[in-house]
């Protein structure tokens, strides 16, 4: 059944995930699945290779999931891009969709809680390493032959259950990474806080969470790759910003601005205690809105005591963006009322991944900002930089209509 | 020793903690030998809650000069949450190691010790403002009132006549009004000088309301788009002031 209420901003919203639309499977996701041609190499029952490493976890039927390595039929060192999003900004989308659609995914059906074979076990052992592991997989059938799109997780390649996992090459372990992994009394989130502190990339940490070789014993578990990727967003996020929220406000109102595959940001930063908006706008014939005439606006945000619930409007890309921008408070030691403007445009015709706007908006905020002295001039170099009318924006903006409406106690004061 | 208190149950002091933490994360609290006192502006500047807690609410009160203890608020807050509903509190300044004694005795005596923090910074004034309307109500009322706007939107409409007190909420297409008038059991004494109203964000009302709610009755006061103010007594003597500056929908 199909909620008539929903019909129109209910792409938009659910991406996939929450299936409003009262579909067993994501339409969208199951049309652009046949998008992408495979390479015959991965269409074999036996394949051999350097996995970059890669290890994911399904979340259909939760809690009994699909997990298993990823392994494509080539052999190196440079197999390692095939899964390290942090090198991916600036790449097309034809050479991301090429080192997906090379990945054979083998899976294993498995509760998240334990109870798990050999092969899951030694591809877990394979998923803390840093460098590329060489495997073999004996396959059941012949992979399918798709690529699988997801909002929140890079695309995933043909998949087939795996009969025999071999793993050939030694894991290489950082010491940082065997003691994190090694102690049973740290809490998930510490452990991912420590790594990150360590300077692990992202992808690496959000492979091991996912894993289940982070946290306290008992609670261990498998944790869908989607789940995993924003849960570590979150987790390091938050740990930051604990930082930032004790630094100075900004001097000036700044804007950065940076496009990516058709994804156009703009970050507006006003001096005001920390406070967060994302602002999406999705243009009709872009991955969730394939129908339609008019641009639709979805947004989420937090104030100073950040989010007591998920942000289901904007979802993983919020936790996304929300990193990169407390990694460059943190870097500039101040604190901001920041918002995320990112329109997408009909270039961006399936979803990649929320590592679009991760590496986006850290690019953007390496880039020399336009510094301006007041709101209002701010707001129309923002105005400007984006393609959608303004009032779209302006109406939807939480933070925005703050700005303008919340009186300060101070003004009350008689300074 | 220049500061010494002892409340007999030990919630006293976790709700008067309770109540500053809904607004900052750190905070001074300043003592003599008659009071003691916290002033306290949020981050954004939004609301401010002023703390009054007399020597005689105390069952034990010692305190020589004017002292300042800035303490991390979370971290109070987790010990207190340790705290036994049987459980009498002492609360030690002991300057020469920079630090807070919090002593809760039950069955055990538990001594925990936390840091002062070196926060400086002078105490803000708090606004001085006439106002119009002054209502005091059944806490209990203004918390289901607000539930109900917190279904329709993120600021709630907060009018006054001679006739009572109103609060409303409204969505894109629904909404709430919620009407304590006067001569009902809600509300115990209404005075309203001119009618008034005014908009208030919830996220700090709910809050604010929230920790007030250990307190039976609180007292509301409001002008046209000026601050609220909300006050609640603690022991008799003691009074919880919150202040939050309006919304204001013009444009």
């Amino acid at each position: 059944m199909v909620n008539p209420q929903l019909s129109r901003e209910a792409c938009v919203l659910c991406k996939g995930s929450r299936l409003l639309c009262g579909k067993p499977r994501c339409p969208i996701l199951m049309k652009v699945q046949y998008f992408v041609p495979v390479k015959d190499a991965v269409l074999k029952q036996d394949i051999s290779g350097s996995s970059p490493p890669s290890f994911f976890v399904g979340h259909f039927g939760y809690p009994q999931v699909f997990a298993g390595p990823m392994l494509p039929p080539v052999t190196g060192e440079d197999t390692i891009i095939f899964d390290k999003v942090e090198e991916w900004f600036g790449k097309g989308i034809e050479e991301i969709l090429g080192y997906r659609s090379l990945l054979v995914r083998g899976m294993v059906r498995a509760n998240v809680k334990g109870g798990w074979g050999r092969t899951l076990l030694e591809a877990q052992e394979a998923a803390m390493s840093f460098k590329p592991v060489d495997m073999e997989f004996f396959l059941e059938k012949t992979p399918r032959f798709r690529v699988e799109f997801d909002s929140h997780s890079q695309p995933m390649g043909p998949t087939a259950p795996l009969k025999i996992l071999k793993v050939v090459g030694e894991p290489v372990v950082p010491r940082k990474v065997d003691r994190v992994v090694g102690d049973t009394d740290l809490k998930a989130s510490e452990g991912v806080a420590q790594l990150y502190l360590e300077g692990m990339p992202m992808s690496y940490i959000s492979r091991l969470f996912s894993a289940a070789l982070l946290g306290v014993e008992k609670d261990r578990r498998l944790v869908p790759t989607r789940w995993a990727i924003t849960a570590t967003d979150d987790i390091v996020s938050r740990k930051i910003l604990s930082k930032v929220k004790t630094y100075p406000e900004i001097d000036k109102v700044l804007a950065f601005r940076k496009s990516y595959l058709d994804n156009h940001f703009v970050i507006l930063m006003i001096p005001h205690a920390w406070s967060f908006e994302q602002l999406e706008a999705w243009y009709p014939g872009t991955a969730w809105l394939l129908k339609g005439k008019r641009p639709i606006v979805v947004g989420d945000y937090e104030g100073y005591g950040g989010r007591k619930n998920y942000a289901s409007n904007v979802s993983g890309a919020y936790y996304a963006a929300r990193l990169a921008v407390a990694e460059y408070l943190e870097r500039v030691k101040k604190q901001a009322l920041v918002i995320v403007f990112r329109e997408v445009r009909p270039g961006y015709i399936m979803p990649l991944g929320v590592w679009v706007i991760r590496e986006t908006v850290r690019s953007a905020l390496k880039s020399e900002p336009q510094v301006f002295e007041g709101i209002d001039e701010a707001l129309r170099y923002v105005r400007e930089s984006l393609k959608l009318e303004w009032e779209y924006w302006r109406t939807k903006s939480k933070l925005l209509e703050l700005l303008f409406k919340q009186r300060t106690i101070k003004e009350f004061l008689g300074f | 020793m220049p500061f010494r208190a002892k409340f007999s149950d030990a919630r006293t002091w976790k709700r008067i903690v309770d109540a500053i933490s809904v607004l900052v994360d750190e905070a001074i609290f300043r003592a003599n030998e008659n009071s003691m006192r916290v002033r306290a502006m949020d981050p954004s500047h939004v609301a401010m809650v002023d703390i009054y807690l007399p020597a005689g609410i105390f069952d034990e009160y010692a305190c020589s000069g004017e002292v300042a203890i800035g303490l991390n608020l979370d971290e109070m807050g987790k010990v207190m949450r340790r705290a036994g509903t049987n459980d009498e509190l002492e609360l030690v300044l002991d300057e020469a190691a920079s630090s807070l004694r919090v002593h809760l005795k039950g069955a055990t005596t538990r001594t925990f010790r936390l840091s002062l923090l070196d926060i400086g910074g002078e105490e803000p004034p708090t606004p001085s403002i006439k106002f119009n309307v002054e209502a005091k109500m059944l806490s209990d009322a203004l918390v289901q009132a607000l539930k109900d706007a917190e279904l329709f939107s993120d600021h709630v409409r907060v009018s006054a006549t001679p006739d009572g007190v109103q609060i409303a909420a409204s969505g894109d297409t629904s909404g709430v009004e919620v009407k304590i008038d006067k001569g009902s059991e809600a509300l115990l004494e209404l005075s309203v000088a001119e009618s008034s109203r005014a908009i208030y964000a919830l996220s700090y009302l709910s809050d604010m309301i929230k920790a007030a709610s250990v307190s039976e009755t609180i007292t509301l006061s409001f002008s046209t788009d000026m601050p609220l103010k909300l006050e609640f007594r603690v022991l008799g003597e003691g009074k919880v002031t919150y202040w939050l500056a309006p919304r204001i929908e013009a444009e």
